[in-house]
């Protein structure tokens, strides 16, 4: 009967059922317009500088999912000149929120729920400010995905990491999972992992060595020579990530959610 | 078309104390590798927000559009780079006058939305001797994180007192 009921969710979990989003929602492991507050702490910089070790990071609340279609549609509803037709390349690139049937119609509803993707920094920004939140730190962001792993299964140092590298190497055509359904950590936030990347406020703070040099320098040698943990790799892809992109990007693996 | 948005000339003036073996040959002054970008439609001034100038003016960022720019951020209690870059700025500005090639602004933007005020940025105007074709400006934090990501200008803050940045100058012909 438990097995049965473990193959019931990763079926609704991966999608492979189609349910109305209503329903699929109540089986997530958190609801997308929750926050779950974070702790204060201090988050040790993956680029270390001389003399500084440790950032505070103080308490926070954060959504305890990225932001969905859904959500996103009810700021473009709200605020018209980030519709698709509307927005100046120079805030958003040509593909943003591509998947969308229209400038307010997301059309495949299966997408509702699902995170929101293809939309630049300026945007999200943008989302962030209309809901009175803003978007997280790299500290703050690191921060919270430091703790442990508790869902689908428990998970910390080592173990963690590889399960966030599996996470990672999963082909960029799967599909995306409905919020809140892929994993959860032990504050409660959901889908840090494994589902988009995400964008935070400071993206464009990553100086690396050779800044002047290739937009990859994240991952060569000489961005290894500075890093925390030279055998974290999870961690170089999302700085290599951080420091690659242009604030009007859109990607279709890249979202975002908020802090307060 | 000259009022059409958008040749963005990205001019490197100084490399900055950024060692990496992949990195350009330092000392390459004025050596301009001019890059070309075009965008389709939009401008960088797309983005409502306002700055503060050196006199204690409101700028709006909007009403920088339409002249020929080259904009470099900086901080003023910044002990290397920084000085040298509005410097390296002045001397191309000085070849541009003796050119002949017309008016051309200069505005510095300071990532220091602390230490920077009104007051702080008319002593560098004055220390740095700049003319009226320059314009200093400070502006709230988050939107100099706006200005930085529409200039692709990185940029890192350190306890609040230093900042690590990239060394990029944009000229921008309106």
């Amino acid at each position: 009967m438990k097995r049965f009921a473990f193959f019931v969710s990763c079926v609704f979990a991966f999608g492979i059922i189609p349910l109305p989003t209503a329903r699929a929602q109540k089986g997530a492991q958190r609801l997308s317009n929750e926050m779950i507050r974070i702790p204060a702490g201090y988050y040790h910089p993956f680029y270390k500088v001389i003399g500084i070790d440790s950032e505070r990071v103080e308490a926070l609340l954060m959504d305890a999912t990225p932001v969905t279609n859904a959500e996103f549609l009810e700021f473009v509803k709200a605020n018209p000149e980030w519709r698709r037709s509307a927005v100046s390349s120079m805030l958003a690139a040509p593909g943003y929120l591509k998947k969308w049937r229209s400038d307010f119609d997301i059309g495949d509803e299966s997408l509702a729920y699902k995170p929101v993707a293809d939309v630049s920094w300026f945007a999200a920004r943008a989302y962030a400010a209309w809901k009175r939140k803003r978007l997280p730190t790299i500290a703050e962001w690191e921060y919270a995905a430091q703790a442990p792993i508790v869902k689908p299964v428990k998970a910390n140092g080592a173990a963690r990491q590889a399960l966030i590298l599996k996470w990672y190497c999963r082909p960029n055509t799967t599909d995306l999972s409905e919020v809140g359904m892929v994993n959860q950590n032990a504050y409660g936030v959901c889908d840090l992992f494994g589902q988009v990347w995400e964008w935070v406020e400071d993206f464009n703070s990553i100086i690396i060595p050779s800044e002047s040099g290739a937009n990859l320098g994240a991952l060569c040698g000489a961005g290894a020579a500075g890093a925390l943990d030279p055998m974290d790799y999870a961690t170089f892809m999302r700085f290599a990530l951080r420091n690659s992109l242009k604030a009007n990007d859109v990607n279709d693996q890249l979202g975002f959610r908020c802090v307060q | 078309m000259k009022n059409k948005l958008t040749s963005l000339l990205c001019i490197s003036l100084i490399p900055l104390a950024l060692s990496c073996s992949s990195q350009r040959q330092p000392g390459s002054r004025l050596d301009t590798t001019v890059k070309a970008a075009t965008t389709q439609a939009g401008s960088i001034y797309d983005v409502n927000l306002n700055l503060e100038n050196q006199n204690g003016q409101v700028v709006a960022w909007q009403s920088l559009h339409g002249k020929i720019r080259v904009i470099a951020m900086v901080y003023t209690h910044c002990p290397a780079a920084c000085p040298i870059i509005t410097q390296q700025i002045k001397a191309a500005e000085s070849k541009v006058l003796a050119s002949g090639l017309g008016r051309v602004q200069y505005t510095l933007i300071s990532f220091d939305d602390v230490r920077d005020t009104a007051g702080r940025l008319r002593e560098f105007y004055q220390e740095q001797d700049l003319d009226t074709n320059w314009v200093l400006l400070h502006a709230a934090k988050g939107d100099v994180r706006t200005i930085a990501a529409l200039l692709n200008v990185q940029y890192k803050e350190w306890h609040g007192s230093d900042f690590t940045h990239s060394d990029v100058t944009f000229g921008q012909a309106i």
